[in-house]
């Protein structure tokens, strides 16, 4: 245990504490900017896998009317199913825990992150001395030594107290910014079950951290404001502000009409399981004439699911 | 935590100044405590050493006053007082000082501004001294001169009888450490790694020394030897003119002011470590300890204290523990300061 102790405080800890020390160093002092500059750097030191891990959970999405259309085809045959899904998977490219992967690498640094902030922030002379254990002493041109006692004020903010009542604006925007980061990267199920937790989730976690923002330090709902804004820049750039729109979907009732798999036209689905932009009018078109078959042969289609 | 031969003051930091009976062998009791059990009232933390006075224990506090509690009954009673008057925002980390002769009590605070007060009736003595930062650094008051470190990475020297600045000293980084007088040197150490060696009487440098980390806690000398703990974990011996002598490695950082005693020089670790060094200028290598114990998962961290032939170390699990110093260190008894119930022994 005290091994692990030691690797967390080694590879993790000080590596990140001194970095904000030193990002401290060069912002003039500021603690309040060396924060939104460490968010920012420990995003971009992230962006490879933040990136894999958006492109899997897109492609994923693309998927989802063509796996919605196997589980009600082979509705009575698990094993089928099973096996059809993991084909459409390989076909298209798609791991279906991929998304998870680099999610798992991010834990720790995110981990780290939230501790380095935490002991940054001092409040008591204890706390003061804890961090001097964890300094690197051979930083020739950042003394970073020196630089402590960390000045912890920003825009009028102590940022090493809890917010206030009056600040209840940080805990709002950690909140709001949280929510418009999921509402970026979830994308709307078919499944009405899946799209009922997706809306629970889209308000429980929000709400959630921002109560928990109350409790912390302000330099943490910094980091988190800023961690959030930068995770929605990135998703613009990779869907646009697709799923943003529309802000409050209705919820969908009633279950889709499903085509037959041969009455799903080919050029839907590129080769790796992504729709591009280009194809969009066309799947569109033929979605609704796929819908319009159906409900003139309403019959057909129900026999052949029902096998 | 300061001391005397029958009682020891001990302040908490969950808001209980104690003044226990010391009974040598047969432990120690609480004698006083403030504010009282019943009360709900609490003193919301202190970092640093109460001082003694005649009459009065000066103590400073978290909440952001300044103390004068009679000594014999740990209340305010008529004599004592409670300063500032009004509200105030920033804690007190800075133990005060006193002048006895003059009968100034000085302490600094967070908001950065030192406060001089008339040691018996709280008076304010002069309009506040303002430096560019908090002040965590005990003053100390000499020659009509009351010296003192601020976060704004200066040393002070502000005159007792009007609070007028006659120098101040920049190093580079910030001052917690208590400044501490050898002839007419005023040495103190800063978060820069070094130990500085100031002329006390123009605030010009005679010397520097540097280590791998922060001078956090304060040096003490004998009058021709200065001890200086480190936060690199060695306690290092200068000379008057700032040069090394020896150092000892304690193993973990220096966060404790040692105490000297006729034996020798009481260090006290981080990591629950207690040495009794030899004072002696050769270079005696591992003989240099002469006695040592160990408290593990004991972190010293406040000033020592020293009474008679004992020091009173006081821990950050809110402990305190009497080791008598003869040709060996002693425990006499250990005492948890948080304790509701029978269970004060440690």
């Amino acid at each position: 245990m005290e091994t692990v102790a030691l690797l967390w405080n080694e590879i993790i800890i000080r590596p990140m504490l001194n970095t904000l020390v030193v990002l401290y160093v060069i912002c003039f002092s500021n603690m309040g900017v060396a924060i939104i500059a460490f968010t920012a750097l420990v995003r971009l030191a992230t962006l490879p896998l933040t990136m894999k891990q958006l492109r899997q959970m897109q492609a994923m999405t693309n998927l989802q009317p063509k796996l919605k259309e196997m589980q009600t085809r082979f509705a009575k045959d698990r094993a089928r199913q099973s096996q059809e899904t993991m084909r459409l998977y390989k076909e298209s490219g798609v791991n279906p825990v991929g998304c998870l992967g680099p999610m798992v690498v991010q834990m720790p640094i995110l981990f780290g992150l939230f501790q380095v902030l935490i002991q940054t922030l001092y409040t008591k002379p204890d706390d003061l001395v804890n961090l001097s254990g964890k300094l690197y002493s051979w930083i020739p041109v950042f003394p970073v030594h020196a630089a402590a006692p960390l000045n912890q004020h920003f825009l009028g903010l102590d940022l090493a107290a809890n917010p206030t009542p009056l600040l209840f604006i940080i805990p709002v925007m950690v909140g709001a910014s949280t929510w418009l980061q999921q509402k970026m990267t979830t994308t709307p199920s078919m499944d009405p079950r899946q799209q009922s937790t997706q809306g629970m989730m889209l308000w429980m976690m929000p709400i959630m951290l921002g109560v928990f923002a109350f409790q912390f330090p302000v330099g943490l709902a910094i980091y988190w404001i800023v961690s959030n804004l930068i995770g929605v820049a990135i998703q613009y750039f990779i869907t646009g502000w697709g799923p943003l729109f529309p802000l409050f979907p209705k919820r969908v009732t009633a279950p889709v009409a499903v085509l037959p798999a041969e009455e799903v036209a080919p050029e839907e689905t590129e080769e790796n399981g992504h729709h591009s932009d280009a194809h969009r009018p066309n799947r569109r078109r033929s979605r609704r004439a796929g819908a319009e078959r159906a409900r003139r042969r309403p019959q057909r289609g129900r026999g052949r699911s029902s096998k | 935590m300061t001391a005397t031969d029958e009682m020891v003051y001990v302040a908490n930091r969950q808001g209980k100044l104690q003044a226990l009976a010391d009974e040598g062998i047969n432990g120690v009791r609480v004698k006083f405590t403030f504010p009282p059990e019943a009360s709900e009232e609490r003193v919301p933390g202190v970092h640093n050493a109460p001082v003694l006075g005649k009459k009065l224990l000066y103590v400073s506090s978290y909440d952001g006053y300044l103390y004068a509690l009679d000594r014999t009954t740990l209340q305010m009673g008529e004599t004592g007082w409670r300063r500032p008057t009004g509200e105030v925002d920033k804690p007190l980390v800075a133990g005060p000082a006193l002048d006895a002769e003059q009968k100034v009590v000085a302490v600094g605070s967070e908001d950065g501004s030192l406060y001089a007060y008339n040691a018996q009736s709280g008076e304010l003595l002069w309009p506040p001294f303002v430096t560019g930062d908090k002040i965590w650094s005990t003053p100390l008051i000499a020659n009509g001169v009351i010296y003192f470190g601020s976060h704004d990475n200066n040393v002070y020297a502000v005159a007792v009888s009007d609070g007028r600045k006659l120098w101040s000293f920049p190093t580079g980084g910030a001052v917690v450490a208590r400044p501490m007088l050898i002839q007419d040197t005023l040495v103190v150490g800063s978060f820069d790694r070094h130990l500085y060696g100031i002329n006390a009487k123009d605030g010009s440098r005679r010397w520097e020394f540097q280590s791998e980390n922060w001078f956090y806690a304060g040096a003490v000398s004998d009058g021709k030897v200065i001890f200086a703990p480190s936060m690199d974990g060695n306690l290092y011996a200068l000379d008057a003119g700032g040069r090394q002598l020896w150092a000892h490695d304690m193993e973990s950082p220096l966060v404790a002011t040692p105490a000297l005693v006729a034996r020798g020089l009481v260090v006290a670790s981080r990591a629950g470590k207690v040495s009794l060094l030899n004072t002696s200028p050769a270079d005696l290598g591992t003989a240099r300890v002469l006695s040592s114990l160990t408290f593990p998962g004991t972190k010293f961290t406040a000033p020592l204290a020293v009474a008679g032939d004992s020091v009173y170390l006081g821990a950050q699990d809110n402990t305190v523990r009497r080791i008598q110093v003869r040709d060996s260190l002693n425990k006499i008894w250990c005492m948890r300061t948080q304790a509701k119930d029978d269970s004060t022994q440690c």
